[in-house]
């Protein structure tokens, strides 16, 4: 699927009344520069072309619709915004009718893949569900909601990995399962009406607690993570706030050193503790003895035998005994009865094996080497202990010395610890286990689902519907397993790959996703400049839009103005070769760098628009620019090519007055 | 299969999957020995499974476990060694040499239950549940050497 803008008509609008193409040489262009400056409409158009692609023009209410009304004709009554797209080259257009002063809004759509016009908001099919308000938001965007992809506080990378993966359809599947299950359920007599009316009523009310729960967890869990982020960056700042003392440092620094080195060496001596510990000979004198004297029993006790009890039984099978006697029918009977005080052959080697590993690797006499592990150990915990408390005293007699600023980072950054720990405590009661006696009233996730399951269970008895249930059971954990997995393994994939394409993006200052929790965490730092910020959301995102076979526009506004020139220059060169279709809103200051850089990649790619209001001031600068390039509607003007738009800043525009 | 109880999960929540107590099995190590130093078995109805076989960490001292399980419940049966065929009987009972365990469903029952039993004793003794792996260990160990040297079973070895 390959979605492509061809420009849009606006009309009556906050913004300009406009014909606009993005067209290059008939199709569209790879790049569209849309220069307009600030209080031109820019924030309506993007809002237009949004709402066409998503129909959310019929949520807006009177008020939202009024506030769009053209600004210098204010006895308008109709606006129209006519998107024109190309969905795998066939169009489609999507007519926005509003009317001010009823404050209504109107839909048409037009395709050939539709037949012609039809009324309403109406895409295809196949495109509809990439036309989603949260899947548009994530190739429609600015600056900072490509921050919000590397803020822990917002978890929007995840939700935009969901979304453009469209793991959600797992959950559609789940739901449609469940749908299907309640439909046969409730269609079913049951043979007691009041005991499945009350069932029913129980269902209803776990199901609403586990969706509750489960927003609970994921909202705790989410907190955490931008709490513990935000520790870490509290302590980062007040390490530097310390160090700016020199004496002060040194002796931060050699405390730290002794604590880190305490901790080394307690990790190993837990270690060699724990490996020992595998082994229970060395636990307690008791279980060596034991051990020694089990093999003895076995040897005083001959056993393992020399001869199996399968050897008797092959015996019997035999007319003469291996000592030349006849095996007749009493012979046979009593040498049977017999086998049965022999060990299995198989037994008797797990037995010769016991042996072995006892000889092997029980000393005959107990050593005392695992207590005197166990004396290092409790030796290196106490001190580690006193390396942590002078750590924290140094800490304490710092924190006197600081300024109104580290205490309040210390307070905030307690505050948060105080937090986390009540965090931590609610998630371990929404991840607590079933315990037989839970009841409804139960904070346990697993719980309140395994009384559901069971609610539901009684109702598929009592429904006669316990096949399709265990069915339907089945592929709801399939799916849920399949979505856990793909999630997995779709965030490993893209962290592969936008890591390999930062490494080209930003060459001259490197940067590597470490992990995507909620948000992209970056490699050894918990954040990067706004413009390695802007640089890799713009990675991520496109990496993410374009897996599989789809092909998305990239309408960005702002796109370069938090970045520094020499990023600019990165992204601009980068950005052609992240999507097929790059629609930028951009003003003049924002050209220096990016555009240039923009142009080398993209070629003759490009399509250069300058969207302005006339006044006395810029009507002068539309007087050198040939007819054919320029097209004035009231109170606005629209110019094509490369020339007027690199000429066009607002200080011309000012020098012209 | 070896199996333990989620509420043996939850108890050790706090200091499983990290460290040097990486996976369930050391867990589920901890608590059986415990509960063969106490010859205390109960009941694991309500287990959950964990694994089949012997994880790598224990391929070694897999044997010396099963032979520690074995005499320890022999011991509590009151069956001798020596008694050849009861040995014999006991012997087949828990034992199958096709299992790279060397233990049969009954085996496995067994154990489980000496590993509840261990748990059980573990959370009656240390009372509230661990949070920090080298304290827990340090107090495991004297309790492990407590328990068995005050269990009667042992006084004996």
């Amino acid at each position: 699927m390959k979605i492509q803008i061809e420009g849009w008509d606006s009309r009556g609008f906050r913004c300009p009344d406009v014909t606009v193409s993005l067209l290059v040489n008939g199709s569209p262009g790879k790049v569209a520069l849309i220069q307009m400056p600030n209080g031109t409409g820019k924030t309506t158009t993007l809002k237009l072309i949004r709402a066409s692609l998503t129909g959310s023009a019929e949520k807006w209410s009177a008020d939202e619709i009024r506030e769009l009304r053209s600004l210098s004709d204010k006895s308008i009554s109709q606006g129209k915004f006519v998107l024109r797209l190309l969905v795998d080259s066939k169009k489609l257009v999507i007519e926005t009718a509003v009317n001010f002063e009823d404050g209504n809004v109107r839909y048409t759509t037009s395709s050939p893949l539709l037949g012609g016009v039809v009324e309403g908001w109406q895409p295809p099919d196949q495109i509809k569900r990439f036309m989603a308000e949260k899947f548009v938001s994530l190739f429609i965007f600015d600056g900072e909601f490509a921050a919000d992809l590397l803020d822990s506080r917002k978890a929007k990378a995840t939700e935009a990995i969901d979304t453009l993966s469209q793991l959600d359809l797992f959950d559609l599947l789940k739901e449609q399962a469940d749908a299907r299950w309640e439909r046969e359920e409730k269609n079913a007599s049951g043979k007691s009406k009041q005991f499945l009316a009350e069932l029913r009523l129980k269902e209803g009310k776990l199901k609403a607690k586990l969706a509750n729960l489960n927003i609970t967890k994921v909202e705790n869990t989410n907190k955490l993570i931008s709490n513990r982020d935000r520790i870490k960056e509290l302590s980062k700042s007040l390490s530097e706030k310390i160090n700016e003392n020199e004496l002060l440092k040194i002796e931060r620094e050699s405390l730290l050193n002794k604590k880190t080195n305490a901790e080394i060496a307690l990790n190993n001596a837990l270690d060699s503790f724990m490996g020992d510990l595998r082994y229970p000979q060395k636990l307690f004198e008791g279980f060596s003895n034991q051990l020694h004297d089990f093999k003895l029993s076995l040897d005083n006790a001959k056993l393992p035998d020399t001869s199996s009890r399968q050897f008797f039984i092959d015996l019997c099978e035999q007319k003469i005994c291996v000592c030349g006697r006849e095996i007749g029918v009493t012979e046979r009977d009593h040498i049977l009865e017999h086998a049965e005080n022999y060990l299995a052959g198989d037994v008797s080697g797990v037995l010769n094996a016991i042996k072995g590993d006892i000889d092997l690797y029980v000393d005959p006499v107990f050593k005392t080497d695992f207590k005197d592990l166990r004396d290092v150990l409790e030796r290196f915990q106490e001190q580690y202990f006193v390396a942590c408390t002078d750590f924290a005293k140094f800490e304490n007699k710092a924190a006197k010395t600081q300024d109104d600023e580290y205490d309040k980072w210390k307070t905030e950054q307690i505050n948060l610890e105080n937090e986390c720990t009540e965090i931590n405590r609610i998630l371990e009661l929404l991840d607590a286990p079933y315990r037989p006696n839970d009841d409804e009233g139960s904070l346990s996730i697993k719980s309140i689902d395994y009384q559901l399951r069971d609610t539901q269970d009684k109702i598929a008895k009592v429904t006669d519907t316990v096949d399709l249930r265990d069915r339907l059971n089945i592929l709801r954990d399939v799916l849920l397993k399949a979505k856990e997995l793909a999630k997995i393994e779709l965030h490993n994939q893209l962290i592969a790959e936008c890591n390999h394409r930062l490494r080209s993006v930003l060459s001259q200052s490197p940067l590597q996703i470490e992990g995507i929790d909620n948000h992209i965490r970056l490699l050894g730092q918990s954040s990067g400049s706004v413009g390695q910020t802007l640089a890799v959301a713009y990675v991520f995102l496109t990496a993410a839009l374009h897996r599989g076979s789809h092909q998305f526009p990239l309408v960005v506004d702002s796109p370069a103005g938090s970045l520094e020139k020499l990023v600019r220059g990165e992204i601009g060169r980068v950005i052609p070769e992240l999507c097929e279709q790059f629609i930028s809103f951009i003003i003049d200051t924002e050209k220096d760098g990016f555009v240039p850089a923009l142009e080398s990649s993209a070629k003759n790619e490009i399509c250069y628009i300058t969207i302005f209001r006339i006044n006395k001031n810029s009507e002068r600068l539309l007087e050198s620019v040939p007819q054919n390039l320029k097209n004035v509607s009231g109170d606005s003007a629209i110019v094509i090519g490369k020339e007027f738009f690199t000429e066009f800043t607002l200080a011309k525009e000012q020098e012209n007055v | 299969m070896f199996r333990l109880k989620p509420e043996a999960d939850d108890w050790f929540k706090g200091i499983y999957n990290r460290g040097a107590l990486k996976t369930k099995w050391d867990i589920y190590y901890l608590c059986l020995m415990m509960g063969l130093a106490g010859s205390k078995a109960s009941s694991a109805t309500g287990a959950v499974d964990l694994v089949h076989y012997f994880i790598e960490d224990y391929k070694k001292s897999s044997r010396l476990i099963v032979t520690l399980f074995l005499s320890t419940h022999l011991k509590k049966l009151g069956i001798e060694l020596s008694d050849r065929l009861e040995a014999k009987r006991v012997l087949d009972e828990y034992l199958d040499p096709s299992n790279s365990t060397a233990l049969n469903s009954d085996g496995f029952r067994t154990m489980n239950e000496y590993a509840q039993g261990g748990f059980l004793l573990l959370a009656e003794n240390i009372g509230n549940r661990p949070d920090d792996q080298v304290t827990f260990l340090l107090r495991y160990y004297d309790l492990l050497n407590k328990i068995a040297s005050e269990n009667p079973a042992w006084a004996t070895v």
